[in-house]
């Protein structure tokens, strides 16, 4: 099975339980939107998955292997994680930070990682930052410099087709209009080549629009998981996030869009 | 920005400094010893010349260049460990800890009949010991309230300090004169007991700290994205911690068990080192030895030149160039930049 799957997953701090009974996978080629309000375990789901906890109940996979048996340099090269990017102290350049991301270690091809590395910040729209002190950006810039890191960290060179998979906490939090719209679509272009994405959104328009499966999650169990017209409906929506939401098929767009 | 051209040699013209601090530092003294001339002209060194160079002047230079090492290696990964810049094993306590075992150990180790030939390690160890136990504890706190962010880190180094001074007031106060050197020994440092037979257990122990240092610099970079971060490319961020608490606290623990403490050579060596050759780890410790090593001699070389035939302590000097450097840092933070 080759996918990277909570099953029967269940995380307890305490008494307290931050999910229970969830069943996500994530296949090669599939960008999966996580929704749900604050609180509702998005981040915990999303740290499960990297591999960061240790599950009360149930189990983590990665292409069928546990990833509590995954060493941490096998988990680094089949998935990357974006974060919402925490204070860094020292004066790093953007160049330095996005290179972090690099999985061929020192000896790999020096050329294939600057190639790759220039490539990425065109893609990501940072090239005329790639010599400015990362510490002195603003929190979008930052978002997209992370964005960046790990889009080098699931590069792989042309031809190999090895499965890969990137888990996104709110990488669109800081973002504009028209910067949240690049992302998704560069995470759309990416799962084109075989790495599943799994992205926490807020906006529910962006998610209804970007997303092949949408996961809405609340109280730390899994509402709905299906395509965007299957879970988004008004109905449930104005439910699970207790305030008025519409949702309608817009017919010049051809897609569903949803208004709050 | 910093040209990346300025990177390369700034490790051979760091190289030659100490290089030249060395002889320089061999040469220069209450005797003067003319290496330059034996060495390119026709010259003999006396049998005096040679006694003082091997006996006295070589085991001082050395240690001072070893001590250094130690320190500015420590404060660099220290400062990486942390993401704190102003991390520096004086600073935040590392140091008085040492301070403290080994002064325990040489008050109260007559009791614990350690063999003959571990008595030079008994000392150092102990230090050791008492670094460790500060240093993992400010690790503790420091995770605990991590988002207070860089001063309170300070504000632990200063309860530590003031709780070791009691434990070494209390030790100097109760020892035997013959025991124990003095108070201004212990906290502003000399390297003016140097001899091979003290010089060897802390070469060995800071050369193997730099050994295990060097490579965990790809793992300090990307620890600075936060641990979780780090963990997400690869890195186990516990080994890491346990490799550099070890290894600061034993190069920290070696330098204070046979110098004293010496102040902000943790601090101004790494500061210094990023400015030339860029934060990156694996730049940065090495510079931060060599520029700590050359730092050390030549400050050791002020102590005991500047107002022959005294000698000053040397914490006294690395303490005059580097407390304004940190003021100078706070301030320079404190605007933002």
């Amino acid at each position: 099975m080759s996918a990277l799957a909570v099953s029967g997953l269940g995380i307890a701090v305490g008494e307290t339980w931050l999910l229970r009974d969830v069943d996500i996978s994530v296949s090669p080629g599939e960008l999966v939107i996580v929704l749900g309000p604050n609180g509702a375990g998005k981040s915990t789901l999303l740290h499960a998955l990297a591999g960061d906890s240790t599950p009360s109940e149930g189990r983590v996979e990665l292409g069928g292997q546990r990833v509590s048996d995954m060493s941490l340099a096998e988990l680094a090269r089949d998935r990357a994680v974006v974060t919402p990017p925490k204070p860094v102290a020292f004066d790093y350049s953007v160049r330095d930070i996005v290179g972090l991301g690099w999985q061929g270690g020192p000896s790999g091809d020096a050329r294939e990682r600057e190639e790759a590395l220039s490539r990425i910040m065109v893609t990501v729209e940072i090239e005329h930052l790639a010599d400015r002190v990362y510490r002195t950006l603003s929190s979008g810039e930052k978002q997209r410099v992370q964005f960046a890191r790990a889009l080098l960290q699931v590069h792989r060179p042309e031809g190999t087709a090895d499965v890969r998979y990137l888990l996104l906490d709110e990488p669109t939090a800081n973002l504009d209009v028209r910067h949240a719209i690049a992302l998704l679509d560069s995470l759309r272009t990416l799962s084109e080549q075989r790495v599943g994405i799994l992205a926490i959104v807020h906006d529910l328009d962006l998610g209804a629009r970007f997303a092949d499966r949408i996961v809405l999650l609340a109280g730390g169990r899994v509402v709905a998981s299906g395509t965007p017209e299957t879970v988004m409906t008004a109905e449930r929506l104005t439910r699970v996030y207790g305030t008025p939401v519409h949702v309608e098929h817009n017919e010049t767009l051809g897609r569903l869009t949803v208004l709050t | 920005m910093r040209s990346p051209s300025l990177r390369g040699p700034s490790l051979l013209i760091a190289l030659v400094a100490l290089v030249v601090s060395v002889a320089a530092a061999a040469a220069i003294g209450a005797v003067h010893i003319p290496l330059w001339s034996s060495v390119f002209g026709s010259e003999e060194l006396t049998a005096l010349h040679k006694a003082v160079l091997w006996e006295l002047r070589l085991p001082r230079v050395v240690l001072a260049a070893v001590v250094g090492v130690g320190l500015a290696m420590s404060g660099a990964v220290l400062q990486g460990l942390f993401r704190n810049p102003l991390a520096e094993p004086q600073l935040i306590g590392v140091s008085s800890g040492a301070a403290l075992g080994a002064i325990a150990m040489i008050v109260l180790g007559d009791g614990l009949a350690i063999p003959d030939a571990l008595l030079p390690y008994a000392v150092p160890l102990a230090a050791i010991a008492g670094a460790l136990v500060v240093t993992t504890a400010l690790y503790l706190i420091a995770r605990r309230i991590a988002t207070e962010g860089v001063a309170i880190m300070l504000l632990v180094g200063i309860a530590i300090n003031a709780l070791a001074a009691v434990g070494i007031g209390l030790f100097t106060w109760i020892a035997n004169d013959g025991e124990l050197r003095s108070l201004t020994f212990w906290t502003l440092g000399s390297f003016g007991g140097a001899e091979w037979a003290t010089v060897v257990p802390v070469l060995l122990i800071v050369l193997l700290s730099v050994a295990l240092l060097f490579p965990l610099s790809r793992d300090l970079d990307a620890l600075q994205l936060g641990e979780v971060e780090a963990r997400h490319l690869g890195v186990s961020v516990p080994r890491l911690r346990k490799l550099v608490v070890f290894c600061a606290a034993s190069a920290v623990g070696a330098g204070v068990a046979v110098s004293g403490m010496i102040g902000f050579v943790g601090l101004v060596v790494p500061h210094i080192a990023r400015m030339v050759g860029g934060v990156h780890h694996r730049m940065l410790l090495p510079l931060s030895a060599l520029m700590g090593a050359s730092l050390m001699v030549l400050a050791d070389l002020g102590a005991r030149t500047f107002v022959t035939p005294a000698e000053m302590p040397v914490g006294l000097l690395t303490s005059a160039i580097g407390a304004p450097f940190f003021l100078w840092l706070i301030v320079r933070r404190d605007r933002g930049a």
